[in-house]
């Protein structure tokens, strides 16, 4: 199973690489090249996560999670591409799926569950929940990302031909937007539940990882008031939501390494 | 055997004639296809006439090896009403091969004055229909033109040669979308009514934009220009307003300091709740002080940084056309080696029908002497027949086919003589 999941973690570094050389070139059969390599990707990391999950059970749950958001962030990105310009966010999306999908590879141990089929059941929500909350922030810090660079590019008044395959700004600032709406209340549900969870197994709620995922949340909740309120956008939101996504991913490290 | 018919194209263009003889035989669209008509009735079998303000070109076929390029340019020298020497010290002209290439390129923009530019493709396109339309193309033409459309399409999308846009006006708006993306649901105002400024306006009213203000020290000329524009006049105090509502501000006045400061442009901005704001400042001296650009959501650009951005783009189009010169080369051979295939055609369908004759008689008098034979035998002696006829055809038809891709027409002529296909033909 570590092989498969080793050689899926591969494959989207390769689709990343394809990316990369698509946004570099400029050349349209090397964005379709990268395109038909991330939907292969895609195909064989579902039969990947399928075997884990039926495989493992509830206990592979991590590896579980970080896989479907590594999924997930492919899947959205496929399904914007029909409806916004957003090619040149293909490098920036897979780069990150790349990671989340490596980071699986070191939880190959099924973790330890106790309290019987109810925490078996709030388990998985937790997990569905924080998969699609995680991928919405993930796919939001990609595109505040190329947002930055795209930002930086223009207020440089660079002459690369880069500048003018990058989406526009307004629309990155959109996107990101939506997807931490979107992502928001379901990584708060999952926190929640994740809490739950945390005391039926008698761990308490002051480890490390619980007190950097609520940290995440704080960021993500104040993006969210200051953009929707204070009409807070372009770069500094644009940061916020990378620092949100840098601390939730502090917290998948530490809980993937059982350091937290 | 008739030969096959020869493509020919005698033109002038902006680089073999100056705007004032370039203007003299411009012809307009709805005399394209008469003009057409004049080089058939000059002898040629199909023609085809292109019309722009850098060229003016006409394309036709002929079979009969005495009908020349020299016939067009008697027709080029009656649209113009003028001399046909005059007509020769400023035209080119191209046969067979080279003409092929040279309306490749014609078609893929490579021999436009702004190369990459993409109005040609159209205006051929129009340009082809009249005259096909008035029954003046057939089959030769049709193909190469056809084809050449299909040759520009693949060059705009698989090299950069149409992706950079090269004049300052356009590389305003290029910049507006990598700011706001879809113009339609934003404000532009031009302050000052300079000419630059106007058609910068002008490029970005054509973008699409939502609405246009223009606001000027005198609101009489601002209402003469917001009127060729489509827009509306405002006056020059309002611009504090003005920065606050419109998200592209376009300037160009003479005034001497800055109209627009850092100070100024940070109330607006926190006025407008930090939208972002794309100042093109194309006046001389500068009227946005360059400092606004260090404010976030703020994006400054001077009359230097666009002339910048459309010289690296035209030097980033000229890199591109070198490939899409490779690409027209190499499709304009695949087609006149597809041609010569196709020419031996006839001779290969004069042969199959001579042989499938031959073979018809002969197992007729094998029938008859051969006497009563059951179906299954018969059915035999015709297997027999045909496969022999077959394989002994094959590779005279392999042979015929790669000598033609070849260019060479001797194995042809040969096949004709030895088979006596003219003969046939011409009975």
């Amino acid at each position: 199973m570590d092989t498969l999941f080793a050689i899926g973690a591969g494959a989207y570094g390769a689709t990343t690489v394809g990316y990369l050389a698509s946004l570099w070139t400029a050349r349209p059969g090397v964005g379709e090249l990268a395109r038909w390599t991330l939907r292969l990707t895609l195909g064989f990391w579902t039969i990947v996560l399928a075997w884990w999950a039926f495989e493992a059970g509830v206990a592979g749950g991590t590896r579980l999670w970080l896989g479907l958001s590594a999924w997930g962030l492919g899947i959205l990105y496929l399904g914007l591409l029909r409806r916004y310009p957003v090619q040149a966010l293909g490098s920036f999306i897979t780069a990150l799926a790349t990671i989340l999908a490596t980071l699986g590879l070191f939880v190959a141990n099924p973790t330890h569950v106790v309290g019987g089929p109810v925490a078996d059941w709030l388990l998985w929500v937790h997990i569905a929940l924080a998969f699609v909350g995680v991928s919405a922030f993930g796919f939001a810090t990609a595109v505040s990302l190329v947002y930055l660079l795209q930002q930086r590019m223009l207020k440089r008044k660079s002459r690369s031909g880069l500048r003018s395959r990058l989406p526009p700004l307004q629309v990155l600032d959109r996107l990101a937007l939506r997807s931490i709406i979107i992502g928001f209340p379901f990584y708060t549900v999952a926190l929640l539940l994740g809490s739950v969870q945390a005391v039926r197994e008698g761990e308490g709620t002051l480890k490390v990882s619980y007190v950097l995922a609520v940290v995440s949340w704080v960021i993500y909740g104040f993006v969210l008031q200051a953009r929707l309120v204070a009409g807070w956008r372009g770069p500094r939101a644009a940061m916020a939501t990378t620092a949100g996504l840098a601390v939730a991913m502090a917290v998948v490290v530490l809980y993937s390494l059982g350091l937290g | 055997m008739g030969l096959p018919p020869r493509l020919v194209v005698l033109g002038l263009s902006h680089r073999t004639a100056p705007v004032q003889v370039r203007e003299r035989f411009a012809i307009p669209e709805d005399a394209l296809s008469d003009t057409a008509g004049l080089a058939r009735k000059a002898g040629f079998r199909e023609s085809f006439v292109l019309s722009t303000c850098n060229r003016v070109e006409l394309y036709a076929t002929t079979d009969d090896p005495t009908v020349h390029s020299d016939a067009l340019a008697d027709v080029l020298a009656s649209v113009g009403n003028a001399r046909v020497s005059t007509v020769r010290r400023h035209v080119y002209a191209h046969d067979d091969a080279s003409a092929v290439r040279h309306l490749f390129r014609v078609a893929a923009s490579l021999d436009s004055m702004v190369v990459g530019e993409p109005q040609i493709l159209g205006q051929m396109k129009t340009a082809f229909d009249a005259c096909r339309g008035s029954g003046l193309t057939g089959p030769a033409l049709n193909r190469a033109v056809e084809r050449a459309f299909k040759v520009a399409k693949r060059v705009r999308t698989q090299t950069g040669i149409g992706r950079h846009v090269v004049s300052i006006s356009s590389v305003a708006v290029d910049l507006a979308r990598q700011i706001f993306g879809d113009l339609s649901t934003h404000t532009a105002v031009l302050v000052g009514a300079g000419k630059m400024g106007e058609l910068a306006a002008r490029h970005l009213v054509n973008a699409g934009i939502d609405s246009l203000w223009v606001a000027n020290r005198s609101i009489e000329r601002a209402q003469k220009v917001a009127e060729a524009l489509g827009g509306h006049p405002r006056e020059l105090d309002e611009l504090p307003r003005l920065l606050v509502e419109a998200d592209i501000v376009v300037t160009s006045t003479g005034a001497r300091g800055y109209l627009i400061d850092k100070k100024g442009m940070k109330a607006a901005l926190k006025a407008r709740k930090y939208r972002p704001i794309f100042l093109i400042d194309i006046a001389v001296p500068r009227n946005v002080d360059p400092a606004c650009n260090a404010l976030d959501n703020v994006f400054c650009y001077d009359v230097d940084d666009l002339t910048g951005i459309a010289n690296e783009n035209l030097a980033t189009r000229q890199r591109e056309a070198e490939a899409a010169e490779a690409l027209v080369a190499q499709e304009a051979e695949r087609f006149l080696r597809e041609l010569a295939v196709m020419d031996v055609k006839p001779t290969i369908v004069a042969l199959r029908r001579k042989a499938d004759a031959l073979k018809a008689a002969e197992l007729e008098r094998a029938m008859r002497r051969l006497g009563d034979l059951d179906p299954k035998q018969a059915k035999a002696v015709e297997v027999l027949a045909d496969g022999l006829m077959n394989k002994l055809l094959h590779d005279v038809q392999m042979n015929l086919k790669r000598s033609a891709a070849e260019g060479d027409d001797e194995l042809v002529r040969a096949a004709r003589a030895l088979f006596a296909l003219e003969d046939e033909e011409d009975a």
